[in-house]
């Protein structure tokens, strides 16, 4: 890691990817929107593992552990991998702002609706198979 | 025909402030948002790797101090950031290494959560 000096030559800018020193610097707009989407992504994965973690801690025996259990595993999971990707496509949007590139498909929000519906899918089978009775 | 009185010295009236657009209070209240969020997780996380071990609880505490001292950083290196987007409108780019501690922080927290399910079950 290196430490970088602006172009300005004030304050050093941190260490940076080199996907981030190419191109041109884009619209500060469009820099703080990128970083807000990049939050709201970490706030759905931290969103996934606090309702994982929730149902585990307070669920009681409300829930079978046999549903239970595995249903947190896939939530627990699908946050840490939701994470990853948001941090990557963080970095693509912005090098396709620095390039004047059109922004990426947000792949991360198929992944998101599979592992949803996965969880879904597990909650409603547990449900005709009886579970609860 | 008279002119409409000038209410206040100084300004131009057409001039359009660099964050017209609130981006600078927006991504603030995105990051304040954000730090409630991993706030409610560490004291959920707390309460299910409590019921495992002594162990696990002990390492989790000292996880959690980890985000508190890197939250007053980030913090203050973001009011700098928007600060002098609101004065100048320019903006330096987001710290990489910022970023990258978010998502470390964001799996270090579904791994205890993981590892404390998994050790619940085979409890």
């Amino acid at each position: 890691m290196t430490g970088q000096a602006g172009q300005t030559g004030q304050a050093p800018e941190g260490w940076r990817p080199r996907a981030l020193r190419d191109g041109e610097e884009p619209d500060p707009r469009f820099t703080l929107a990128n970083e807000r989407t990049f939050l709201a992504w970490i706030r759905t994965s931290l969103g996934l593992t606090a309702g994982a973690v929730a149902m585990e801690a307070f669920a009681g025996d409300e829930i079978p552990e046999i549903v239970r259990t595995p249903l947190a595993c896939i939530l627990l999971v699908l946050a840490a991998v939701l994470a990853i990707v948001a941090f990557r496509r963080w970095i693509r949007i912005e090098a396709s702002m620095r390039h004047q590139r059109p922004l990426p498909m947000p792949q991360a929000s198929i992944l998101l609706v599979l592992g949803i519906s996965i969880g879904a899918v597990l909650l409603i089978v547990a449900i005709l198979g009886g579970t609860f009775a | 025909m008279s002119t409409p009185r000038q209410r206040r010295i100084g300004v131009e009236p057409r001039a359009v402030p660099p964050d017209a657009g609130l981006a600078a209070e927006r991504t603030s209240l995105s990051w304040a948002r954000t730090w409630a969020v991993v706030g409610v997780n560490i004291i959920l996380i707390a309460k299910l790797v409590a019921e495992t071990s002594v162990f696990w609880a002990s390492v989790f505490s000292l996880l959690t101090v980890v985000p508190l001292l890197a939250l007053l950083r980030v913090q203050r290196h973001h009011e700098r950031r928007v600060g002098r987007f609101v004065r100048g409108a320019e903006v330096p780019q987001t710290r990489a290494a910022h970023n990258v501690g978010l998502v470390v922080l964001v799996v270090v927290m579904a791994t205890c959560g993981l590892v404390a399910v998994l050790v619940s079950l085979s409890n």
